[in-house]
């Protein structure tokens, strides 16, 4: 089923001459940031002299620090009375990221959205129960805005509150849900202990799956649970959230839309690009956004381009599930987490020794954050109480800046493993 | 005031064997000792006649210690003697944040060890009210 015919099998000629024309366009506009004035300038990069997806590999390289550095407007590009939405990252101390959208941002990302649900066979006639976080996270809003726009009726339900969310698949009939695989795996447990056989009880045919990585295996658990097709969703606030790939029937790889963003993998280390179907790093281009173009932004997330044509017919190239990433960033329920964040947490605390260490498991199909801090020496004056107050402390910092509640085990001193140079501070015993 | 050695350590095995070692090592001998344990971890209380002594032997085994204040009453080790003692620390309106008893010779004397909150004139409270509150060298020397 195609949203928009036309767009998505376009020639690859006449896709790359449309990237071109809009790669120079969105390279004028970024520079009309102060960020960009100063990037293009520091580079060397006149922006009047950008021809087109020749030159793409002139233009300088964005991280993640610079939309830190530059926080919160330094990245807008518009008036500010042209931006209508902002959504951001968590993160109180100087870790924060915020990405912004003008009306026509919200109109084109709404029809990303529906492009890729469309793609999976939902239709104006499906029921859409949206079971993920709402507010500053993209995943709730995008996936709403993208529905409505398809033309569902859809139920903005959020995550969480899972007894309600099983009445209203029975009552409102969902046949189309959205939500993170962790939480899919739970409901499915929460199906088989209220005696709830989705194959007989209810109407699933569609489950949207992203935000957080997952394996062939927990694709084909669900899949056999809900009685439902179980797709793949790729995407990231940076480049607006959900909606940027998606997996079409195929399920062989995620689609993702080069008339709104240019897709390069390059060598982390080198940064050159790698050959057609190597693993390296993405990086993307914003082509159409309006109130903050990002150029050459260096996602860290690691895949590769799958070679050939996909036989649904689109002429938008394939990645291949996410299978790392090239920096230390974690997914926890969701939520990108910095080890950084969490000892910014805790170094602002005296009574923290110095040795901390997360550990990541999954219980009962959820993410399970433990972080393990030493008590300091000094601190300890012998009550219990104090002891569990810090305990409380620790955890309402680390959510403060992260929005993810840890466990928190307080340890002894000099007991936490420490390597020469870099401690060893995460321990991801999940399984995807 | 008489103290005892309170010591942090993590909830597992092997944890109170690393003390008893270091305390042996030290020449220190146990009096009395009292566990309690909360989420993952636990405090470890120690009335010995070293304290001084034994918190070193502790620090260098790698635990956080501190040494607390506590007052420590000789009583009857009889129906009620226990009895006779916290009235009086209720008259106070005084709140007792731990405590453990032991027996020195049964049914003749006990002893009752106390942390509370307001520690400071407690001694004095209790012996001008007819207990008998141990000093440190009686309670160290026991």
């Amino acid at each position: 089923m195609f949203w928009d015919k036309e767009k998505e099998t376009m020639p690859r000629e006449g896709l790359e001459a449309l990237q071109s024309a809009r790669l120079r366009d969105v390279v004028r506009r970024a520079a009309k940031s102060p960020f960009y004035k100063k990037k293009f300038a520091e580079a060397g990069v006149d922006p009047e002299t950008v021809r087109g997806l020749e030159d793409l590999r002139k233009l300088p390289f964005t991280v993640k620090q610079d939309l830190r550095d530059w926080f919160p407007y330094g990245l807008v590009a518009v008036d500010m009375k042209d931006v209508v939405r902002l959504h951001a990252s968590s993160g109180t101390t100087g870790k924060s990221t915020a990405v912004f959208y003008s009306r026509a941002d919200i109109d084109n990302w709404a029809d990303m959205v529906a492009r890729c649900m469309a793609m999976t066979g939902a239709n104006n006639s499906d029921v859409f129960q949206n079971m993920t976080g709402y507010g500053m996270f993209t995943g709730g809003l995008g996936m709403h805005f993208g529905a409505e726009r398809l033309g569902m009726l859809t139920i903005p339900m959020g995550a969480g509150n899972t007894k309600w969310q099983m009445a209203n698949m029975k009552m409102y009939g969902s046949t189309v849900i959205h939500i993170t695989p962790s939480y899919a795996l739970h409901l499915c447990e929460e199906f088989a202990a209220e005696g709830i056989d989705p194959k007989r009880d209810l109407k699933i045919r569609i489950a949207l799956v992203g935000a957080e990585p997952y394996s062939e295996g927990t694709r084909r658990k669900l899949e056999g649970f809900l009685g439902a097709s179980v797709f793949n969703s790729y995407g990231l606030s940076e480049m607006n959230g959900p909606g940027v790939a998606f997996e079409c029937v195929e399920k062989n790889g995620m689609h993702l839309w080069e008339d709104h963003y240019i897709l390069e993998i390059v060598d982390p280390k080198t940064l050159e690009p790698v050959a057609e179907g190597e693993r390296g790093e993405i990086v993307m281009t914003t082509l159409t956004r309006e109130a903050m173009p990002i150029i050459r932004y260096r996602v860290r997330d690691l895949t590769s381009i799958l070679p050939g044509d996909c036989p649904c017919g689109r002429t938008h190239r394939r990645i291949d599930r996410i299978t790392g990433r090239s920096d230390d960033m974690l997914i926890i329920k969701g939520v990108n987490v910095f080890p950084s964040q969490i000892e910014d947490a805790l170094m602002t605390m005296t009574e923290v020794g110095g040795g901390w260490q997360i550990e990541l498991t999954r219980v009962e199909g959820a993410d399970h954050i433990v972080v393990n801090v030493e008590v300091a020496d000094s601190f300890f004056r012998g009550d219990i109480k104090e002891l569990n107050r810090l305990r409380k402390t620790i955890q309402g910092a680390i959510k403060d800046e992260t929005l993810v509640t840890p466990e928190v085990r307080l340890v002894e001193p000099n007991t936490l493993p420490r390597s020469v140079g870099k401690a060893v501070r995460v321990i991801d015993k999940r399984q995807i | 005031m008489a103290v005892q050695a309170v010591v942090f350590m993590q909830n597992m095995p092997g944890r109170l064997a690393r003390m008893t070692g270091a305390l042996a090592g030290a020449g220190v001998n146990i009096r009395a000792t009292a566990i309690s344990s909360s989420e993952g971890f636990g405090v470890a209380k120690f009335l010995v006649d070293k304290p001084e002594i034994a918190a070193a032997a502790l620090k260098d085994a790698g635990f956080p210690v501190a040494l607390k204040n506590v007052v420590a009453v000789k009583m009857d080790d009889t129906v009620g003697g226990l009895d006779r003692i916290l009235p009086l620390l209720q008259s106070r309106n005084i709140n007792v944040e731990d405590a453990y008893g032991f027996i020195l010779e049964r049914g003749k004397e006990a002893v009752f060890v106390f942390e509370v909150d307001q520690p400071e004139d407690l001694g004095e409270f209790l012996s001008r009210n007819g207990c008998s509150v141990m000093s440190e060298s009686d309670l160290y020397g026991l």
